[in-house]
């Protein structure tokens, strides 16, 4: 699952994912994309859940980018416990999501196993999504 | 590829007066460059996307007529909405005439690689090359032949033919690679909770 190496700092606040992805939202590497089109965290496990299911679609065949990095991590109190006694310990990692951005890019393989791959990517994923192509790449 | 589209000049330049543009089906877009003075111009939507769908494989010129004069430009820089996927805004650039200009041009690749029928699959790097070429003499795109590629070939930059040309990009820079049919490998290998990644430096 992808984690950051290093950290500087454990905890962070949690923070506000208002507006659209005007960075991030062009297809740069592949022929293929998926687009976010709400606001999420989606954690590594989701990530990596999207990922595995594309390239078992696509049989090994192709390239996949993976756009987006889950470098939030997020806290979590133990089970019955009293509030207070300061914030708790960081549980899982997340990559902050604005509609717009570009999940996954795809590479390499034709129009029909990419639709599919990306959908079934689609189905690992908590939020909408829409599947695009590059400019002049027909879909 | 020389494209004809009329325009019109615009007076209207802020947020709520664009946004009524836009939903009216036109797109705001402005014009600079030699010699003239930066304007703001609309042009009406359905004709330029029609024009613009065209225009991904080869280097297109755009003739903007305006006020009963014509201007010879390029597409310089084009902002689009991340979720509707539309143009929002368009800049275009008056091309001095006889003078070298810097332009992306794209590469096309010809053939089928040997390395594609033996199973490989190509791995496109880079989709255009900047040149730095007078207006008369930049070509469509830039061809090279590929079929004479392997598993593990890589076509760098100063494989490009030559012209009247000069080539800005880095020479090394690699064009196109292909890639063996390859074993499912995890991206990243550190596996690493969150609670064992451990701080360089910790502000509690």
């Amino acid at each position: 699952m992808l984690a950051p190496k290093k950290i500087k700092y454990r905890k962070q606040m949690r923070g506000r994912r208002s507006g659209l992805a005007w960075t991030g939202s062009d297809i740069n590497f592949g022929d293929y994309g998926l687009i976010a089109l709400e606001d999420a965290w989606l954690t590594s496990r989701q990530i990596e859940a999207a990922r595995i299911a594309i390239t078992r679609h696509m049989k090994r065949i192709g390239k996949v980018w993976i756009r987006i990095f889950p470098d939030k991590p997020v806290t979590k109190k133990p089970a019955e416990t009293r509030m207070g006694k300061g914030k708790g310990a960081p549980e899982y990692w997340v990559a902050v999501i604005q509609p717009g951005r570009i999940l996954f890019e795809l590479e390499g393989v034709d129009l029909k196993t990419a639709k599919e791959a990306m959908r079934l990517a689609a189905h690992k994923l908590p939020i909408r999504t829409r599947f695009i192509g590059r400019e002049g790449v027909e879909i | 590829m020389i494209f004809k589209i009329e325009a019109t000049q615009r007076e209207t330049k802020n947020k709520v007066d664009l946004s009524q543009l836009r939903q009216n089906g036109f797109i705001p877009a402005v014009l600079y460059g030699h010699e003239v003075e930066p304007m703001s111009i609309t042009l009406n939507k359905a004709e330029f996307m029609k024009l613009y769908k065209k225009s991904f494989h080869e280097i297109v010129f755009y003739e903007i007529q305006l006020a009963g004069k014509e201007y010879h430009t390029l597409l310089k820089e084009r902002q689009m909405h991340p979720v509707t996927r539309e143009i929002l805004h368009i800049d275009f650039m008056v091309i001095p005439p006889h003078q070298e200009i810097e332009v992306d041009v794209p590469i096309k690749f010809l053939g089928t690689a040997i390395g594609t029928k033996t199973g490989g699959f190509m791995d496109v790097i880079q989709r255009t090359v900047k040149i730095l070429c007078v207006e008369d003499a930049i070509p469509d795109g830039i061809e090279i032949d590929i079929s004479h590629l392997e598993v593990g070939d890589v076509l760098h930059v100063s494989h490009l033919p030559q012209g009247k040309w000069t080539v800005k990009d880095n020479p090394d820079n690699a064009i196109v690679t292909i890639h063996a049919k390859k074993i499912e490998v995890e991206p990243v290998a550190a596996e690493i909770a969150p609670e064992e990644t451990k701080p360089e430096e910790d502000q509690q």
